[in-house]
């Protein structure tokens, strides 16, 4: 076996390769960010035009629920960057680029998360980052606060990375992967970004226990703003994001195995 | 006027057209199902902020959950994509065939346009409606006129949609990646066409700019004359916008596609 | 010499899902699906010595690819053994890759918008072959493939030729023992094919790489391999040399006779006939029943004859001649 380190050495060259590809076509990339820029941008102004007009939901405000939305935000676009691959996946395998990466003397996760990294979606990342400066300005954030946005950001990216690899190993399955799998990411980023507890309890069990985004970012938010939980709790509840994304890839690895014994 | 001969191959296009999207039925199952959990979370979310200041706010929570499942049922009207096969075209550079051929271009795209919008429109609509009514308490329309004014909306909305769509698959022929148009203009769609929030949610002020805009007419004017918010004096008013500006970008686009035919021609693709 | 690849009574058999249709269909095909089963592989044997270059043919659908796939670690066969390089291709692949190099014609395993030298520098950061090697492998391939020229040219810029010796060289940066070309010539241009043939003839030659080839490109076949398996709806139809091959499917040879003038012309007692055009006549026989002397002799003896030619049936006519007769 070769070492880890050697696995992500490989993992920052195949990304870079990505990015350098991307960087050939500039313009149509700087657009492409720009757009998603705005419209996650404006999505957050429809909120912030929500807050103006009825002051607060649950008791939260505008640079609470800014924060969790930052939060939310950045961990799903560095998700989409770093593991686009898993959510291109039903392509790859159609076009037989998955038998490729196989024939390589690596790990198919680690191939797979580089097989597309998008650099446009920096514009997401900095519409979310702007939205959490805003927020952590507004709170008068301590260091610990700071800490604990970057703990939660890291959780909320694992379990995108998580969903996405899901989403893939199911491709090893079926070939027509139900687009209705997107309403769980999708939805998840919507749902994750209000307090949890404004919604009817089967989304509210879907996104505390089957998918962890509550421990990433709306338990450790509230133990922030409202309940004034330890610290040390703050930073260990996102880990479950961890947890979630390590429990994905068994599974794709088991999905792996069934696609090399069922074949294409 | 126009002779019937001379409309005919538009509306075998038309037909053809239509008949395909009938196909994607598995797709709006799905999409219907997509639709219906999105209602859900989006309507957790405006009761929540209802609840918080009911008084400020220019709809009821059945009025305003109805909006809301109104926009889930047209979001297939919002002009979003290029038609596949259109940015296929200018991509392989085939689409200098199409620019020679001895019918109207504008048109025949304008076609496919309405097409790719009605159809889709109407099979995810009416059972997510149906759905809504049953399950998830959406309001039917309060009097036969608002139904009525309702239902011409959406035809307008339609017409609306499919001229700015003809109008984007149009800009690839202007910058080939054509990017820019069809990621600021969806972007811009969603938040003025009150896909994002009900447009009499937005401060005032805003609400008279976007009111001058023709993106409201996609979304907001049907929904408001649907759940009886604007009667029939401001409906012929809003018509009348929405007629002009699809008559505008229409007019815009035919000349768009006359001079890209001129400078193909010239240049040779 | 020792035996490289084992390969023991493999056999493989692929569900296919059969989609009612329309939305009912649409939707039941995610509940309970009825599959067929069909059979790609059902008794395959053969046994690959190291330095050998062999051709592995059949029509589509006979099961090549998928035993290039199990061959090559992706795909694991229902049932049978394979024993290459003292592994097991699919259990454990990592390891087993490594020394192994593939190329598909259709496909490049290059990166599309990216010069040459930075896929063939990420594919030595992927193999983890050390700098002194690869720059010593990397300057051997440039010059022999004759790549300088567009070293730095990215991928999609090259033309289909070029590409294929790209990509040919990619595969080998790594020193593989074993190298699996999957229709390497297709859609190449002749002088493209002729020096892509060269190629893979010295690297086995002087490099000892054995090289399994797949094609439906009768030529390639000819030019390169000593060695040819044929496989047929799942089975080995015949396995050797390319002249046993010959002998054993189709000894039959082609005469052509040039008659003076427009005369009558019968056949000999066991020829038959295949053409005639004018004064030529194209006679097919079996050489071991009528031999070929005295078959000469006749002819010249009852007719006017211009001139004589006797000719092997090209290769083309024999594979299809197995291929029907491993059929029926």
């Amino acid at each position: 076996m070769k070492p880890v380190t050697s696995g992500m050495y490989v993992y920052l060259r195949l990304v870079l390769a990505c990015l350098r590809s991307q960087m050939q076509y500039r313009a149509s990339f700087l657009m492409m960010a720009f757009g998603q820029f705005l419209v996650t941008g404006l999505e957050f102004a429809a909120i912030a035009a929500l807050f103006y007009r009825f002051g607060s939901i649950h008791g939260w405000q505008l640079h609470q629920v800014a924060f969790l939305y930052g939060v939310v935000g950045s961990g799903y676009a560095l998700a989409e960057g770093l593991c686009r691959g898993f959510d291109q996946f039903s392509a790859i395998i159609r076009r037989g680029d998955f038998d490729r990466l196989l024939l390589r003397p690596r790990s198919t996760v680690m191939q797979v998360a580089a097989f597309e990294v998008q650099l446009m979606r920096i514009g997401r990342f900095l519409q979310a980052a702007f939205v959490l400066t805003w927020a952590l300005m507004n709170l008068h954030a301590e260091p610990g606060t700071l800490m604990a946005a970057a703990a939660m950001i890291i959780g909320t990216m694992c379990t995108f990375c998580g969903l996405f690899v899901l989403q893939a190993t199911l491709t090893f399955f079926t070939v027509e992967t139900p687009e209705i799998v997107n309403v769980v990411t999708y939805g998840g980023v919507e749902t994750a970004s209000f307090p949890l507890t404004i919604y009817p309890g089967w989304l509210r069990f879907t996104f505390t226990w089957l998918v962890p985004l509550a421990s990433t970012a709306y338990l450790p938010a509230r133990l922030l703003f409202k309940a004034h939980g330890p610290m040390s709790h703050i930073l260990i509840l996102p880990a479950c994001g961890l947890l979630f994304l390590l429990a994905s890839i068994v599974i794709w690895q088991f999905g792996e195995r069934h696609y090399a014994s069922t074949g294409s | 006027m126009i002779p019937v001969s001379a409309a005919r191959p538009y509306l075998t296009l038309l037909v053809a057209r239509c008949r395909q999207e009938t196909q994607y039925r598995a797709a709006a199952l799905f999409g219907m199902a997509t639709q219906l959990f999105w209602g859900l979370v989006r309507i957790a979310i405006f009761t929540a902020f209802l609840k918080a200041g009911a008084n400020r706010s220019s709809m009821n929570l059945t009025q305003t959950i109805t909006y809301l499942w109104l926009v889930q049922g047209m979001i297939r009207v919002m002009p979003w994509s290029v038609d596949a096969d259109i940015r296929n075209l200018v991509r392989e550079g085939t689409v200098v065939y199409e620019l020679l051929r001895p019918i109207d271009l504008y048109l025949s795209w304008y076609m496919r346009a309405f097409a790719r919008h009605a159809i889709p429109t109407v099979m995810r609509a009416i059972p997510l409606f149906v759905a809504a009514v049953l399950l998830f308490h959406m309001q039917l329309p309060l009097t036969v006129a608002a139904g009525a004014l309702f239902a011409t909306a959406v035809v307008l909305a339609l017409l609306l949609a499919a001229a700015m769509s003809t109008l984007m698959s149009i800009s690839l022929l202007f910058t080939l990646s054509g990017d820019g148009i069809q990621r600021i203009v969806p972007a811009i769609a969603n938040f003025a066409s009150g896909l994002l929030i009900p447009l009499s949610f937005l401060p005032t002020t805003l609400q008279h700019i976007l009111r001058v805009l023709p993106f409201r007419d996609l979304i907001d004017t049907p929904a408001r004359l649907y759940i009886g918010q604007i009667g029939a004096p401001e409906a012929a008013a809003a018509f009348a916008q929405t007629v002009l500006w699809t008559a505008a970008l229409a007019l815009f686009g035919r000349f768009l596609v006359l001079r890209a035919s001129k400078r193909m021609v010239v240049h040779g693709g | 010499m020792t035996s490289q690849i084992e390969v023991c009574n493999l056999a493989k058999s692929f569900r296919v899902a059969q989609r009612g249709s329309g939305m009912m269909g649409a939707f039941g095909s995610l509940l309970k699906r009825e599959y067929a089963t069909r059979a790609a592989l059902k008794d395959v044997s053969f046994t690959l010595n190291a330095g050998d270059l062999v051709g592995y043919i059949g029509p589509n659908g006979a099961g090549k690819s998928t035993t290039v796939k199990i061959l090559s670690g992706i795909l694991v066969p229902d049932s049978g053994t394979v024993n290459a390089l003292g592994m097991c291709p699919w259990k454990q692949r990592t390891q087993y890759v490594q020394r192994i190099g593939v190329v598909f014609g259709q496909r490049t395993q290059m990166w599309w918008d990216l010069p040459v030298i930075d896929s063939f520098y990420l594919l030595r950061d992927i193999y983890s072959v050390p700098e002194t090697q690869f720059r010593r492998r990397c300057g051997e391939l440039t010059d022999q493939m004759n790549l300088g020229a567009f070293l730095n040219t990215p991928v999609r810029q090259l033309s289909l030729g070029e590409r294929m010796r790209c990509d040919l060289a990619a595969a080998l940066l790594h020193s593989p023992e074993v190298l699996f070309l999957d229709e390497p010539t297709i859609g190449l241009d002749a002088v493209s094919k002729l020096a892509l043939r060269q190629l893979v003839k010295s690297l086995n030659v002087e490099h000892g790489v054995t090289v399994i080839l797949t094609t439906h490109d009768m030529d390639d076949i000819e030019a390169l391999c000593s060695r040819v398996i044929v496989i047929g709806d799942g089975e080995i139809l015949s396995d050797g040399p390319l002249t046993e091959l010959r002998n054993s499917i189709a000894r039959e040879r082609w005469l052509t006779v040039e008659l003076e003038g427009d005369q009558l012309f019968s056949p000999p007692t066991n020829t038959t006939i295949m053409r005639r055009e004018g004064n030529q006549v194209w006679l097919r026989y079996d050489p071991v029943i009528t031999p070929t002397p005295l078959l000469i002799a006749g002819i010249a003896a009852t007719n006017n004859v211009r001139d004589l030619l006797v000719q092997e049936p090209p290769i083309e006519e024999i594979i299809a001649h197995l291929y029907q007769n491993g059929q029926s």
